[in-house]
This record gives structure tokens, sequence and C-alpha cells, in this order.
């Protein structure tokens, strides 16, 4: 693997103060000097382009802190005000997601989030001494754009961080490659640690009314329901293992099904 | 309007030490002096009441007093004594204090909080490291035998009327006192490091004016009302016989000072080291932190015991905030604490 | 001095360590930055929590006063302007110690060590690398890393903080020296200290980049 930098290393980067850099994850710069230094131990990247360079820290972690323009999947627990309180991790900050922040809403024309919803939202701003802010509306075409209630026949679940982060920026990443191979699935990656999955139909909740009218077969919602677990039950072990092992992983969790 | 006028806001300097204290304390140190009006290197003078016997007179459970003023702050502290029986072979060579500090502030009752809980444990720690109370000297003196007779009670000790004393089987328990200290801090403004620094000074000035007790037992056979019965097991009748250690308060010419290996001129100091605001790469040295400002602002700190002899007892050092402490500022606070040995503190 | 190290021992912490070094073992965990409760809360930066479990009983003022160094060491360390409102805990818990309880040198060492490991684990922003180191002085003597034993017996006993700068042990971020001692005898400890701290980055340098390899195993 690439090199380790650890706190207290100097950056292997040009003079700041004559080329220009952006700065990533991982490298602060002091307030009172403007010197670059790491604050994290990771791998350490550097890209050169047109004279301009851009330095991060790649590091694995477990807490997410908001920044702007990230996908999150959060979980709606109150209401403050004109907005949702919610929650992107145990214990974390509670973030605000506006009323007016849905595609069409209006005074009148409220989102209606019950309290335990699962949201999929991008964070609008991320100043730390306030409160960061979701929306649920793609900034480019003021519509939807994914983003809003996700449904409860999906399965959401933890992986870490960095995971996460692959599985959404490398759009070479073969992991969902390879798991399409098993099964048709619909995903949601919030990039603060959270999944969503539905695979075929999910989940479906028996209600009384789907009793007497809706013919589907159970047989068909049970395959659903242990395809959707065994796909991230995969997801959740690919995290431990070389890329060598997937494929007996991916037979090993599909097993039976 | 298209644009706001930001007006200049002004405050009392009392006021910009609540709410600003490094801005408070960077204005003062580039006029060249502290908040609390002291020189860099000025310590507070420090006042030790001696010869204070109104105490030790009206209580007769207090072995010694200190009364400590430094600038806005007083500290009683009080020795008292406990008595523990011999378990063993001890393999402890010294002795410690048993300290509770109480810094009133104002604030009623209350949990003890934990600016109290680490001083009192830093002392106990301090204290015994510093090896000043050899457990010899804590060993209880042989006990003496309390007689009741017609005109009054007289005990015998028999190291002080050997002819007199009738030797007792029963004890040959040894026991030893232990030192409880009560210290109260009535203070206000004062940092935490200077309050160790008081609180220590006036441990080791009470320790110096200790004079320990001699106990005795009563005579049992005078006392003895025991009725012993083999088929009743009735409580209140059986016995007041208890061989119950009395400390000798009658006789307060029997009191013997405790022999303590403290160096002279044992003396904490503490030092706070700041960035000077007009050059950064140096540091300023502030000797005995006090007041609001110094104490929120100043996070690289020293604190030092030293004794006549050169030695050094203790040095605990944290490094943070803006000022760095180099070797060379670590070898001058060395050197002030040796000086303020040497000279003492009066 | 050699140590051994398991990092991410807990599965529901931001960040834990399981630390050997000597003959002390203590684990710890950091969760953050997560929300404070109110008294807590700083506005331009975070709060820290930090509680330490002995390894027999209920913690006393012996471990309060622990908490208290431990804590003025951590708040410099840490770049608490990065997580302003926010609160970072960290839990120290002794599970082998090797002392007696008059004494805390070993333990604030393996604290020290096993926090650094812990607050890399959980990715907390550093302003540098830290390491300590333990030693005493017996009638005229260094020695370094002693135990429990040699530890009463000595006439000093020393704990000795330093900040890593680019792999060089550069400043003193903590002492904590106690007993009886002369300026010469601390100086040369100090100097020793120095090549003791660095050999123990090189030996954290090795644990950290085993960390990495783990957690992109699947790259």
């Amino acid at each position: 693997m690439a090199d380790l930098i650890v706190p207290g290393d100097k950056l292997p980067i040009e003079d700041p103060s004559t080329v220009k850099t952006t700065i990533g994850p991982g490298v602060y710069k002091m307030p009172t000097t403007h010197n670059l230094i790491p604050c994290s131990s990771g791998v350490i990247t550097v890209e050169t382009k047109n004279s301009n360079q851009l330095v991060y820290i790649e590091s694995n972690n477990k807490r997410y802190i908001p920044h702007t323009n990230d996908f999150v999947i959060g979980v709606v627990t109150g209401v403050v005000g004109e907005s949702y309180k919610v929650q992107l991790q145990d214990f974390s900050s509670p973030v605000l997601l506006g009323f007016m922040a849905f595609p069409n809403a209006t005074k009148k024309n409220r989102p209606n989030l019950k309290i335990g919803s699962a949201v999929y939202a991008r964070v609008l701003q991320d100043i730390p001494e306030i409160e960061a802010e979701l929306e649920c509306i793609d900034p480019t075409t003021g519509k939807e754009g994914g983003f809003g209630l996700l449904d409860e026949s999906g399965y959401i679940f933890d992986v870490e961080l960095n995971f996460a982060r692959e599985l959404l920026f490398n759009p070479k990443t073969v992991f969902l490659q390879l798991l399409s191979t098993k099964c048709q699935f619909e995903i949601a990656i919030g990039i603060n640690g959270k999944i969503w999955i539905k695979c075929g139909e999910g989940l479906k909740e028996k209600t009384s009314d789907s009793m007497e009218t809706d013919e589907e077969d159970p047989a068909t919602n049970i395959k659903d329901l242990r395809t959707t677990l065994a796909a991230a039950n995969f997801l959740i072990k690919c995290q431990h293992i070389t890329q060598d092992k997937l494929k007996a992983e991916l037979t090993n969790a599909f097993k039976g099904i | 309007m298209s644009s706001a006028d930001l007006k200049q806001v002004s405050f009392p300097p009392d006021v910009l030490a609540r709410i600003a204290p490094d801005v408070s304390l960077e204005r003062h140190l580039s006029l060249g002096i502290r908040p609390n009006l002291r020189n860099f290197t000025e310590f507070n003078s420090i006042d030790i009441k001696s010869n204070n016997q109104q105490l030790q007179e009206n209580y007769n459970n207090i072995f010694a007093s200190s009364i400590v003023k430094s600038g806005p702050t007083t500290i009683i502290n009080t020795l008292t004594l406990g008595v523990v029986e011999n378990y063993g072979q001890d393999k402890d060579k010294y002795g410690t204090v048993y300290p509770v500090v109480e810094i009133l502030r104002g604030r009623m009752g209350g949990a003890p909080t934990d600016e109290e809980m680490i001083l009192g444990q830093d002392l106990y720690e301090t204290i015994y490291h510093s090896k000043l109370i050899p457990n010899e000297s804590l060993q209880v003196k042989p006990i003496g035998l309390g007689i009741k007779e017609e005109d009054g009670e007289t005990i015998y000790y028999p190291d002080l009327q050997e002819a007199d004393y009738i030797p007792q089987s029963e004890h040959e328990k040894s026991y030893s006192f232990v030192i409880l200290s009560s210290i109260k801090v009535y203070s206000k403004h004062t940092s935490t490091n200077s309050l160790f620094d008081l609180c220590y000074l006036s441990c080791v000035d009470a320790l110096q004016k200790l004079k320990l007790p001699r106990l005795y037992i009563m005579d049992s056979i005078q006392t003895k009302v025991s009725v012993k019965s083999k088929k009743s097991t009735t409580r209140g009748l059986i016995s007041t016989n208890k061989a119950e250690l009395n400390i000798d308060t009658a006789n307060k010419q029997h009191y013997y000072s405790i022999e303590l290996n403290i160096k002279e001129g044992s003396i904490s100091s503490n030092y706070g080291i700041v960035k000077s605001p007009d050059n950064n790469d140096e540091s300023i040295l502030l000797t005995d932190l006090q007041g609001q400002e110094e104490e929120s602002a100043i996070l690289s700190r020293m604190s030092i015991i030293t004794n006549k002899t050169g030695s050094i007892n203790r040095i605990s050092l944290i490094n943070g905030g803006d000022g760095d402490i180099s070797l060379e500022l670590l070898r001058d606070a060395i050197e002030i604490s040796k000086r303020r040995s040497k000279e003492g503190v009066m | 001095m050699a140590f051994q190290v398991q990092m991410s021992v807990l599965d529901n912490s931001d960040g834990s360590a399981e630390l050997i070094i000597g003959n002390t073992k203590v684990i710890a965990s950091v969760s953050g930055p997560i929300e404070p409760k109110q008294r807590q809360e700083l506005p331009n930066q975070a709060s820290l929590e930090i509680i330490i479990r002995p390894a027999k009983g209920l913690s006393t003022t012996r471990e309060k006063l622990l908490e208290d160094k431990l804590r003025a060491l951590l708040q410099s360390i840490i770049i608490r302007y990065k997580y302003p409102r926010q609160l970072i805990s960290i839990v120290v818990q002794f599970l082998v110690t090797d002392e007696d309880p008059k004494f805390t040198a070993n333990e604030l060492n393996a604290a020290i060590n096993c926090c650094y490991f812990a607050l890399i684990d959980a990715d907390i922003a550093l302003y540098s690398s830290f390491a300590s180191v333990v030693s005493c002085i017996t009638e005229n003597k260094l020695i370094q890393n002693p135990t429990g034993k040699e530890l009463s017996q000595s006439d000093s006993h020393h704990v000795v903080c330093f900040n890593i700068q680019e792999g060089k042990a550069d400043k003193i971020l903590l002492l904590e020296s106690q007993g009886e001692f002369v300026q010469e005898e601390l100086f040369n400890l100090l100097s020793e200290s120095v090549s003791n701290a660095e050999e123990l980055h090189t030996l954290q340098r090795k644990y950290l980049k085993e960390k990495i390899d783990q957690d992109y195993i699947w790259k």
C-alpha cells in the first residue's frame, strides 16, 4: 500500500505559499500560522494538475461529520419549528431538514414524514458552529432526483465510512457489479455509513386489505426478504476480506436462495 | 440601509477579563504587567500565622494548625489524628496525610468538586512520595494505664512511671497514628496550581508544629460490671469492659513533637508560560498564577517543589496552549524555585 | 520499549485500542464527535470528557487526579477547534495494573500511550503524534520501564510524554516527577528518554500501517 502519514509528519507537498493548494480531509490549516499539517493517520494522496496541487489523507473512521454535498441517509427523530430533526448516526448532533427543502413544497403543501422514517438527502451546508442542514432536492434540476423518503420495504444497515465512500464515489467498484449478478436491487448509499437496500419487492408488511385484495404469493415475498438480507450481509462481509475471496463469499451469502 | 454600521464595543476591564480572558491577558502583557498587577516573576507575599494556639486550646481534637494568607486567599489547615492497629509487617517506610480540601467560594454544600478532590489527592500523593513522614514517627508510644483513685484519675506510662506500672498482658497490640488534615480554602480567584502551593505550604507548616499525644486505656478492673450468664445471651448486661483507647488530652506536658524528614525550605512554586504578544517566537515565564485571565488563558504550566539542599521533590509540567516550555525555561523555573527555597517565602 | 496493541476492539465506540505495556494492560475507547450534554457544550471548540476506571473496585479521587492529568495533556493535542459544540468522550479502563495504589506512574504512562491509538482509530484530528515513557531512579541508577516493585523501591519516578514531530521527539508535553532528585539527574533522564520515545514511535507507525492495510483490505 501507499505511504502512511501520521500527525506530526511533514506533508510531502510543494510550498503552499507559492503553489495553489487545495486541501481535503485529514489536512488542517493552522489558523494562526497558515501552515498545513496532517491531522489524521492514513494514506496520503497528492495530485498535481496545471501547477495546482491537491492533497488529502484517506483514512477509515466510524463517526460521520457532515460536509456540503454529501449524500446521507438519516432518520427523522422530531420536529423543531419549520424543520425535521434528522439523526445521521447514534449519539451524533441532530441535523435539520426544512419543510421547504422538498420539491414542490409550499406553505400549504407540507411534506408528510413520520417520526422514525428514513430519508435520503443531500447536505446543504455544513458550518460547524451551527446545525447542519439537509435538503431533498437535486440542485441541478430542482426535482426529486432520487432523494426523499426511503420506503419501509428496504433494509438499512451500517458500514464503515471508507467503504461507503468507495461504493458511492468509485464508479468502477466491483462489489455492486458482483452483487447484481445474483439479484436485482435498489440501493441508496449514505456517505454517513448507512446503506438502504431492497431486492425485488423487499419486505412487504402484511396489511389487512392486502390479505383480501392482493394476490401476491407469500413465497416470493419471503424470497425477496431473504435476498435483501443476503445482499446486506454480503456487503458487510466485503469490508473485511481481500478481493480474491469475493466470489466465494457471494456464493456463501446466497446459499439456499 | 445597504450596510449595517458596526459600532466598536468597549468593555470595562473586569468584564473583558470574563468574556475574553486571552485578549485581556495579552493586552496586559504587552504593557509589561500582569492582570493581577504583579511583575512577570513576582510572587504573592505569603503570611503564615505561626504560634496560633487558639485552635488547639479550644478544641482538644486539633493537634496542629496553620493559617496561610496570600493575596486574596486564606487557608486554614487543621490536623487531627486517628489511630489504627498495625497489621502484619508494614512494608511502607513512609506515611502521608489524608487531606480533605474544601474550597469555599460561596457555593453551599453539595458533593466535593473535582478541583477539591484533585487538590486533596495531589497533596496526599506528593507528601507520600516526598518521604516527609517516616512511618516510625507515627508509631504510638507504649500505652498508659488509667487508674481511678480517690482523688481522680491517674495515668501510668510504662516508660515514664516504670516503678508504678503494672504490666498488662492483654494489650500488646501496636498502633499507629494517622494524620488527617482538614483544609479550608477561602478564595475567589486563585488558580488551582497556586492553591496547591499554599495547601502544601500549610501542610508542611502544620506538620512541623504537630505534637503527638500519648494514649492510655482505663484499668478495666474498676469499671467491669460484667454479668455473665451461660443460659441467657441478653446483651445489655454482659459487659461494659471494652478496652477503649483514650487520648491523654489532660496531660499536655506528655505531648511530644513528631520526627519528620522535612528538609528546610520545602516550597512549592508554580509557573505559567505564554507566548509573548510582541514576538511570537518568545515565551514569557509568569510565576504564581492568579486571577481569572491567567487561570483560563494559560495552559502551559509547571509546578515545582524544591528545598534548601538543592534537590527537587516534584515537578508537574504540562505543555499545552501557545507558550512552549523549552528546557531552558524549565531550568529557569527550577532556578527561581531554588532561590525561593533558600530565601524563604516570608 | 515493547508493547502490544490492538485497535478497533470495541464495536460500539468510534475508536478503541487495547494496549499491553510492561505489566499493565489497558483498554481505551473514544466516542466523538458526538452531541454533548447542555452543560458540557463549548461554543467554539469540542469539550472533552475523560473517565478512568480502575482495574479493581470503583473509581476514587486517585482516578480523578489521573483524569485531570490526562485531560491537561489531551486537550492541547486534539484539534478541538475542528469540532465546535461537540463532545469527545474518552473512557480508559485498566484491566491489569502493576504498581502500589500510591503510585500512578505506570498507569498514567499506559493510559497516554493507549489513548494515542484510540484517538487515531476514531480519526480525531491531532496536532501531532505523542509517546510517553516511564522511568525511575534508584540509588543514582536509571531504570527504564520499571515494574511496580522497582517503582516502590525507587528514590524518584518520572513520566515523560514527548511531542513527536517528523519522527523526532521535539518537545516535552507532560512531565510528572515525584520523589527526591537533583536537576542534573532530571536532565540526564530527559535526554535518555528521547531515544526511547522515538523507538516507541517507530513501533507506533508499524501498528498504524497494519491498521491501514486491514482497513483497506478490499482495495
